[in-house]
């Protein structure tokens, strides 16, 4: 057997309670969905294999709880976390303003080259929107982050949400690798080609439809 | 599968509630990573450390006695002059008084102490908005003091915080979990005895007596490597023993040095290679075992890592072994780097990607039959980044560490790397901390050699006295001058010619360069290479001489390193 995986990446879910943080992570993960799921208690983790331009890359996605009981200790886990998407819900007006509360909390705990990313979830109850897409966008410019509506219920832009920051750290890793690595000769176990960073912007070739509201930088 | 509707913790608490958990089982589930995200560490910790025993029904008993008993030891050393529970004779109980069962007098003879604690306490886990808390933080700061003044023959030693810490984020962790399970009404089928027990156990009115008693129980473990070197005196002290040699009486530093013996077993080139860059375990795994990694290691994963070292009490072995897992897996790091690049990678160590694979190694270390090697594949670092996401300073060293130039360019490129983005305001403490502590090891490390020079000087001073008096052999002040020549050779880069490796030419022309001898303002005693030819143009002489007059080589300078 081939190596099990070539990287492994932590990726945190934050935002508020209720937002279906937990059901985004387990249409990802198990791709189910379950209308009554109860309150994330702490934090859990589920882990997936994705492929990756012809790389195994290996998510490792902390799912923590929302409520305010629990955000100083979930603090913790910002650090070893490379990738952190914050998720609102749409039809849920403060979800959406408390973003800027769980990015300041970002910038405070967190690496400061963490790769964010914006998700404003539900957008299948477009009925009940009280949030428009214009105002996420908007957000996402001003902190220079990417942004996608998802769906966990209709499995909607879940899959190119997670690929798509899987993508961007996997990009900054191989930059910063590819620094580290070849100059002197050196051969680590995990140089790379460096050819594959430069393909970092394309997206999945393999995948069916593609909605990406991302802003690029 | 535990699906997402059925109550995860309500299984946790009712397996452990049930004595369905034996001592085994629970060592398993430590060393598989199953409390990584449990709501029942705390208990796992408490029945490992022999704060609980493993029957539940027991546990009320046992938990409320542990309380008392820390109530009684905190009212006895940590008298509040202002509580009202304390004398209240306004004779003794006034800030004034000079009697000695004043409680003013003790309070403020402790004044310096609780400084001390405090000034520790409030730098504990930055980045952890808990630790920010002002009632942990006093929490701490009490349950420290209380230890200190319960155990004066250690009392308190800096990094004692941050073994506490852990076990408080734990416990506060557990109580929230409880009590958000317990609200959201996740713990409808337990029966009103189960409740109970869990409502004992997860009391947040008494979480600094449970914290002190866990603490106790770690402290047990850790003591040796806090108490003092004590003042045993080597029999003979030796002008050049260097610190790796001289303070062995102190069982940390003993730890260390079994430490090494044992990579020399295991990585036999890595131990090489450390040794001959004159890089001892003491040097950094000081920090790495009175923290018990606290540092090297993101708090969730220490966590885990702490459940594997605390599962297998006396905890020295593992301990000894997850060290080894961590120089083992920057093996290739290290090997590249030279003297600088291995202290930074060693000093801020590289995150671990897969702790689980990390811990994997360690474990197999342990018992390599019982547990398999992690595949390499698993086991990855980034190399290029700090444990606080930061760009590491080695990164884009790369070709200077291996094409490695003489010393004095080395510290210039090291400030240039250091300058490409700017630190921000709230870094700066963390980096000062950092620039200290390597300014402490190069401080050391100075110091060795101006009393290693000095000693020299002075000895190849006697000798030329010696040789002008004719009052030594020819052969024994050659012997002498040779084993002074030595020990300054071995202080230099040049060691590296000892090794049998083949060298590059870019190597062959750094060691020239290390030995050209400095041409610098300081005071020169002697240049290694002048000493070289002194040697062996007096072995000229001592050929002709027998080798009966030979001065016996355990009288200088045959330490072992490492």
């Amino acid at each position: 057997m081939a190596r099990t995986y070539d990287y492994l990446f932590k990726l945190l879910l934050i935002g508020d309670s209720g937002v279906g943080k937990t059901c985004v992570l387990f249409r990802f993960s198990d791709d189910s969905f379950n209308n009554s799921f109860i309150s994330t208690i702490g934090i859990d983790f589920k882990i997936r294999t994705i492929d990756l331009d012809g790389k195994k890359i290996k998510l490792q996605i902390w799912d923590t709880a929302g409520q305010e009981r629990f955000r100083t200790i979930t603090t913790a886990y910002y650090r070893g976390a490379m990738g952190i998407m914050l998720v609102y819900d749409i039809t849920n007006e403060k979800s959406f303003e408390n973003i800027k509360n769980w990015i300041r909390n970002i910038e405070e705990h967190a690496s400061q080259d963490v790769e964010r990313m914006i998700i404003g979830n539900k957008c299948d109850m477009e009925d009940r929107r009280v949030v428009s897409r214009d105002r996420g966008q908007q957000l996402s410019i001003e902190y220079g982050t990417k942004f996608m509506e998802t769906s966990a219920k209709l499995n909607h832009n879940i899959e190119e949400a997670f690929y798509t920051l899987a993508r961007d750290i996997k990009g900054k890793m191989e930059r910063g690798q590819g620094q580290t690595v070849g100059v002197g000769g050196t051969t680590g176990r995990y140089q790379q080609d460096s050819t594959i960073a430069a393909q970092g912007n394309n997206l999945c070739k393999n995948r069916h439809t593609f909605h990406c509201d991302f802003i690029a930088f | 599968m535990i699906t997402p509707t059925t109550s995860g913790i309500l299984r946790e608490y009712q397996r452990f509630l049930s004595c369905e958990i034996g001592v085994d089982e629970l060592i398993t589930f430590c060393r598989t990573g199953s409390f990584r995200t449990a709501a029942t560490r705390s208990i796992a910790w408490r029945i490992l450390l022999k704060c609980l025993p493993i029957n539940s029904l027991e546990w009320v008993p046992v938990i409320e006695q542990s309380r008392r008993e820390y109530a009684t030891l905190r009212s006895r050393h940590v008298a509040n002059p202002r509580d009202p529970l304390c004398v209240q004779d306004p004779q003794l109980n006034n800030p004034l008084s000079e009697h000695s069962k004043s409680p003013w007098s003790r309070y403020f003879a402790d004044g310096e102490l609780r400084d001390l604690i405090l000034k520790d306490v409030a730098r504990t886990f930055p980045e952890i908005e808990l630790f920010q808390d002002a009632e942990v933080k006093s929490l701490m700061c009490s349950v420290l003091h209380v230890y200190a003044k319960d155990n004066p023959f250690i009392g308190y030693k800096q990094g004692m915080h941050e073994i506490l810490a852990p076990l408080v984020f734990v416990l506060y962790n557990d109580q929230q979990l409880y009590q958000h399970a317990l609200e959201d009404f996740q713990l409808r089928s337990l029966d009103r005895t189960a409740l109970h027990i869990l409502q004992v156990l997860h009391d947040s009115n008494y979480f600094e007596a449970d914290a002190y008693v866990l603490f106790c129980e770690v402290m047990r473990e850790l003591t040796p490597w806090y108490e003092d070197a004590g003042i045993v005196e080597p029999p003979e002290p030796h002008p050049f023993e260097r610190l790796q040699d001289t303070m062995i009486t102190s069982r940390l530093l003993k730890e260390l040095n079994e430490i090494g013996q044992r990579l020399a077993e295991f990585d036999p080139p890595l131990y090489r290679h450390l040794t001959n860059l004159d890089i001892p375990a003491q040097l950094f795994g000081i920090r790495w075992l009175r923290l018990l990694f606290g540092r090297e290691f993101p708090l969730p994963d220490l966590l885990f890592l702490w459940d594997i070292i605390l599962s297998d009490r006396p905890i020295s072995r593992i301990v000894e072994c997850v060290f080894l897992a961590m120089l083992v897996y920057i093996r290739e790091n290290l090997l590249a780097s030279d003297y600088g690049g291995c202290l930074q990678f060693l000093m801020r160590y590289p995150p671990v990607v897969d702790v689980m694979a990390f811990a994997q190694l360690a474990l197999h270390f342990r018992a390599p039959l019982r547990n398999s090697r992690p595949k390499d594949s698993q086991l990855t670092n980034y190399s290029n980044m700090t444990l606080q996401g930061t760009v590491h300073p080695n990164a884009g060293n790369q070709k200077r560490t291996v094409s490695q130039p003489p010393p004095q360019q080395r510290s210039q490129q090291a400030n240039r790397g250091k300058q490409r983005r700017p630190y921000r305001q709230e870094e700066i403490p963390k980096a000062l901390g950092i620039f200290e502590e390597q300014v402490a090891v190069l401080q050391q490390r100075l110091n060795e050699r101006d009393i290693v020079t000095a000693v020299s000087a002075k000895r190849i001073e006697e000798l030329v006295k010696n040789l002008e008096r004719g009052s030594l052999e020819i052969g024994t002040i050659a012997a002498q001058l040779r084993e002074v020549g030595q020990q300054l050779g071995s202080l230099t880069m040049d060691r590296r010619k000892e090794t049998p490796e083949a060298k590059s030419p870019a190597q062959e022309e750094r060691i020239k360069v290390a030995n050209e001898p400095v041409r610098s303002g300081t005071p020169r005693i002697f240049g290694v290479n002048e000493l070289r030819e002194l040697n062996t143009n007096n072995q000229n002489f001592s050929h002709s001489k027998p080798p009966s007059q030979q001065v016996p080589r355990d009288r200088v300078l045959g330490i072992p390193r490492f």
